[in-house]
């Protein structure tokens, strides 16, 4: 019973036949039990688990794959992922169809494609694989190669799940002699309220907004603070410069936004090279809890400092950033330094030394971080992604890419399990071709 | 003597002394200046020492897209002698040196010597220049006195150029080319002076960046503590001062004198770029090339006359030709200090090797000649690819995070090897398609046996590709902790192992027999191209536009050929050739009848 049979057939043509095969050709098992009658949920089973569909679903992942890859033309990598490979169904625009040959203002603009994602391709593949193992596969030396092979694939959609589901990602930016204790996360924002009027405090009292909250706009309401917000405005990607006659209306009435406005730009896409990021801004109209009354519109930006104001004696910061994650210990960039290939603008590397301090642990060291050289501590893996120096101070700023997967071993088996696996299948295939050769 | 060994000895004998002619240098006469000797002098470009040579002959390929230039003749105080049509008269191809030598020392000749490219026709007509001159490459006296130009130039420092405007990006183009002969022309290029112990403090000689001879003059006027090794400095203007004068003598000793001292600051220095330089000279890739188009036409008159000399023959240069390639392609290595793949040029070059050596591996399992022309095709076809894809120096520094020899070695040599098996099971694909339309040569034996090898390439290559993608996977979670982003370049290699996973599949679950396992690998070519090169035209815009606009038409020709290919082979394959009923009296056959045309398989 092994329709998954590794002998090449021979060739369609009659000659060829009347060489390889001189005697009748045998029917294949699965034929043959495809012609007794079964009860309807074996056939269906029969057909999940058939070679044919691994093959449709195969051309169907490269469809999603290949789309996927010129979608990141427009749209940026994350938003691509999220959209064609980790979901259920994806509306491919026929923009993308298209290679992007439409008329701005084209009707097919509006046109999409429904195909299923990356999600839903996965899991019908994996149950073509379970059923196809479950129905068809009999245990045998011959076999054990392919069942290897495909436990190790098992394990490498696995990992994926487990990357798109707990996979936790951040920024840790610090600067010479800055001391630093969150994550940022990059491409999510908050709008952070920072109640600063004790000087001396220890901790900062903060109130923070999340992204999703400030793109759906409307009123944003907090116990801890005396004054609601209103988003009025809210751009993902922006440019801005100072107001001046003839430009449309400034950004916001109170504060520094009187003197700001804004410019929209399209989001970064996936395939930008130039490692840009969005850069937003906010406008939001902070409202008197009690009594409702306006007190006037601000603008909060990536691009400007966090803006100070009074309210019923006292002091706030507001700033929209990089959305932070706290952590219980601390680090400090010590020393950073950037290696240059000799005579030219490109770098060889970049090393960071910074002093980790765990103060419940009461430690204190020195660590090393440097290209392909990642730091791990307490689950998470801190690798060195960028830097950069200020060309007046002389100040570097380093960035640490912040990354705790749980499922991160599990592309490291299924590698091995997957190379072994082809290896003894395609190794018992070429020993009996050798063997019949030689005899 | 059996012809069947004889033959194939004197091909190779051949190629021997050919390769032998090949490689001896050009020698300079004994009473003239030693230029081949001061070739070697290593300079620092790209972040690598590499020989003046090799500066000189990048230059060259920036500045003309070519790696020589025809000298002009010229009269004793180098003056230009010009024909009736007031034009210049060129001769042989010169050293590239003396070249680069005359330009940083503006001696006479060099303005007038054809070396720059503008190549669109309306730049062309604008500066009044010929747009039907052969290679479209002109002298710095034909365009330095333009006033079109120079207005242009203004405004364009003054303005900037525009985005997507041809006309800006040409004359830009143009400036960056007289920027570049200028830096020459003031001695700011290249960076040829080492610098001293002191200045070096403990670092590597090769890691501290360099100086060029102005910058070092200059220095050694201004400071007290120069860092220039001063020695060094002196040799250098010794050998510049005694070529300006035209004085033989002090040349050829100052360089000697160089020489020597620069093998007391470090043996490696020389002995690396001498080896360039031969290399240079010499080649080698060129003349695989040449060797391959050998291999192919003895293969394919194989199949026609004389067969079994001719085929052993077709093997046996095969052979020889892999063996120069491999030798090659260690140079390459040794010089540069990296695991074979760096670039595309280097992926290219790897490519046609693999290729080459896998086919030639095939030729001993198939024993008909298909093999050996195989490999002739597929490494020749890599090599034209690569040498078109040279722009600049092809070895030079890679980026911080791809400094990992341990990486390159393993994810990227893998990863290549996949393409390159890909690339060969469409090839057998290909041929399975032609030879069985178009020829009887597939009939029986032959045929099913090409179709096996082609399924256990497609095997290789599913195992490579696959281990070579998920390594690349493992090295990004090594570097940034994130095994898999879904970036194009990782889509692209996606696409390969998905492909041949198809092939495999719809094999294993008799959805394609013979001719479907040989259609679906020739659609591999397609696959595999899009990797290596279409998802790098994903950012056109910001790459070289000219570069990648004939990568996309080459691509798209490829791909429609390979398209074409599948469709003949969709004829029904009783209207094959191969694979026609065979009445069972054919009135003539000739050749079969000496069973030559139809190679038999023979027992190993």
């Amino acid at each position: 019973m092994e329709p998954t049979t590794m002998e090449p057939q021979p060739a369609l043509s009659p000659t060829a036949i009347q060489v390889m095969a001189p005697g009748p050709v045998p029917p294949t098992p699965n034929r043959a039990a495809a012609r007794k009658p079964q009860p309807l949920p074996m056939r269906i089973l029969h057909l999940v688990s058939s070679l044919r569909v691994t093959v449709v679903l195969f051309l169907m992942s490269m469809v999603i794959v290949f789309f996927g890859t010129l979608a990141q033309k427009e749209m940026s990598n994350i938003d691509v992922v999220s959209k064609y490979f980790r979901s259920a169904y994806v509306l491919i625009p026929f923009r993308v169809l298209s290679f992007f040959t439409l008329d701005p203002k084209a009707a097919a603009n509006s046109w999409v494609l429904p195909f299923p994602g990356g999600w839903t391709l996965g899991t019908l593949l994996l149950i073509n694989l379970l059923t196809a193992h479950a129905l068809r596969f009999k245990m045998s030396w011959k076999k054990s190669g392919v069942v290897i092979l495909h436990f190790g694939i098992l394990l490498m959609m696995l990992g994926e799940v487990i990357t798109g589901h707990y996979a936790h990602e951040g920024m840790l930016v610090m600067s010479q002699g800055e001391t630093v204790n969150y994550l940022q996360r990059s491409g999510e924002l908050e709008l952070a309220i920072t109640d600063v009027t004790d000087p001396d405090r220890k901790e900062d009292d903060i109130v923070a907004v999340y992204d999703s909250a400030l793109a759906r706009g409307g009123k944003i309401s907090d116990k801890e603070l005396p004054f609601d917000l209103n988003v009025v405005k809210f751009l993902r990607n922006s440019e801005l410069r100072r107001w001046k006659e003839g430009d449309p209306p400034p950004l916001a009435d109170t504060g520094r936004g009187k003197d700001i406005s804004a410019i929209e730009k399209p989001a970064v896409q996936g395939t930008n090279t130039e490692k840009q990021t969005d850069v937003s801004t906010i406008v939001v109209e902070l409202k008197d809890k009690a009594t409702g009354k306006s007190l006037g519109t601000r603008v909060s930006s990536m691009w400007l400092d966090p803006e100070k104001l009074e309210y019923q004696g006292k002091t706030y910061e507001i700033s929209l950033r990089n959305r932070r994650e706290y952590r219980p210990f601390f680090m400090r960039l010590n020393k950073a330094e950037e290696k240059k290939q000799p005579n030219m603008e490109m770098a060889k590397d970049y090393s960071s030394w910074v002093q980790l301090i765990v103060p419940q642990r009461k430690e204190d060291r020195e660590v090393h971080i440097y290209m392909n050289t990642p730091l791990r501590y307490g689950g998470e893996t801190f690798f060195q992604a960028n830097m950069s120096q200020n060309p007046d101070t002389g100040v570097y700023t380093t960035g640490l890419q912040v990354v705790r997967n749980p499922g991160w071993i599990l592309p490291y088996l299924s590698c091995i399990l997957v190379a072994l696996g082809m290896l003894i299948h395609f190794g018992i295939h070429l020993v009996g071709f050798v063997t019949r050769r030689v005899a | 003597m059996n012809a069947k060994i004889f033959f194939p000895a004197f091909v190779v004998c051949a190629a021997a002394i050919y390769l032998t002619a090949a490689y001896l240098p050009p020698a300079d006469a004994d009473d003239a200046m030693q230029i081949q000797r001061f070739a070697a002098i290593p300079v620092q470009e790209s972040g690598r020492i590499m020989p003046f040579d090799t500066f000189a002959r990048v230059r060259l390929l920036v500045l003309g897209h070519k790696e020589w230039v025809a000298d002009v003749e010229h009269d004793k105080e180098d003056k230009a002698i010009l024909d009736k049509d007031g034009q210049v008269v060129e001769g042989r191809p010169m050293s590239q040196s003396a070249w680069a030598l005359d330009t940083m020392l503006k001696k006479e000749p060099t303005f007038d010597r054809r070396f720059i490219r503008i190549d669109n026709d309306q730049v062309l007509a604008w500066l009044q220049l010929n747009a039907n001159r052969h290679g479209l490459r002109f002298s710095i006296n034909e365009f330095r006195d333009n006033k079109n130009l120079k207005d242009e130039i203004e405004r364009l420092r003054e303005v900037g150029s525009e985005k997507d405007n041809m006309h800006d990006a040409k004359v830009e183009d143009i400036m960056q080319k007289i920027t570049i002969v200028s830096r020459m022309m003031g001695m700011d290029d290249p960076h040829m002076i080492p610098l001293s112990a002191k200045a070096r403090d403990g670092q590597g000689i090769r890691d501290v960046p360099w100086l060029s001879f102005r910058a070092a003059m200059k220095e050694d006027a201004a400071l007290e503590n120069p860092t220039a090794d001063q020695k060094a400095l002196v040799l250098v203007r010794n050998i510049l001062a005694a070529y300006d004068a035209g004085k033989v003598k002090q040349f050829n000793s100052s360089v000697d004198a160089y020489r020597v001292y620069l093998n007391t600051l470090d043996p490696t220095l020389l002995s690396h770029t001498v080896v360039e330089v031969r290399s240079n000279h010499f080649a080698p890739f060129y003349q695989c090339c040449i060797l391959f188009g050998f291999v192919f036409l003895l293969g394919c008159v194989s199949w026609m006359v004389w067969s079994e000399p001719l085929a052993n023959a077709a093997f046996a240069l095969g052979v020889f030709t892999v063996i120069v390639y491999t030798i090659a392609l260690g140079v390459r290595i040794w010089i540069s200090g990296y695991a074979p793949v760096t670039n595309l040029y280097s992926s290219a070059i790897f490519i046609g090797w693999g290729a080459a050596i896998l086919c030639l591996g095939l030729e001993r399992i198939i024993r008909n000649g298909i093999g050996s022309v195989l490999a002739a095709i597929t490494a020749f076809l890599a090599l034209i690819v690569a040498i078109n894809l040279v722009d600049g120096d092809t070895m030079g520094k890679l980026v911080a995070v791809l400094e990992s020899n341990f990486w390159l070695s393993t994810h990227v040599t893998c990863v290549t090897f996949g393409y390159m098996a890909t690339f060969v099971a469409g090839f057998l694909g290909v041929t399975y398609v032609l030879l069985g339309v178009l020829t009887n040569k597939l009939r029986g034996e032959s045929g099913v046996m090409l179709v096996k090898v082609t399924y256990g390439v497609v095997c290789f290559a599913t195992l490579l590709s696959f281990v070579g993608t998920v390594l690349g996977g493992i090295w990004a979670d090594q570097s940034w902790g994130r095994f898999w982003g879904w970036d194009p370049k990782e889509n692209g290699a996606l696409l390969i192992v998905i492909w041949n996973a198809i092939i495999l599949h719809a094999r294993w679950g008799g959805l394609v027999k013979s001719r479907g396992v040989a259609l679906l690998a020739i659609g591999g070519n397609i696959v595999t191209s899009w990797s290596w090169f279409g998802v790098n035209l994903l950012g056109v815009g910001l790459h070289n536009y000219g570069f990648m606009k004939g990568v996309f038409t080459t691509l798209v020709v490829f791909a429609i050929a390979n398209l074409a290919i599948i469709a003949i082979g969709l004829i029904p394959q009783r209207q094959w050739a191969s694979f026609m009923p065979q009445r069972p009296q054919e009135p003539r056959r000739p050749n079969d009848a000496h069973g030559s045309v139809t190679p038999q398989l023979k027992p190993a």
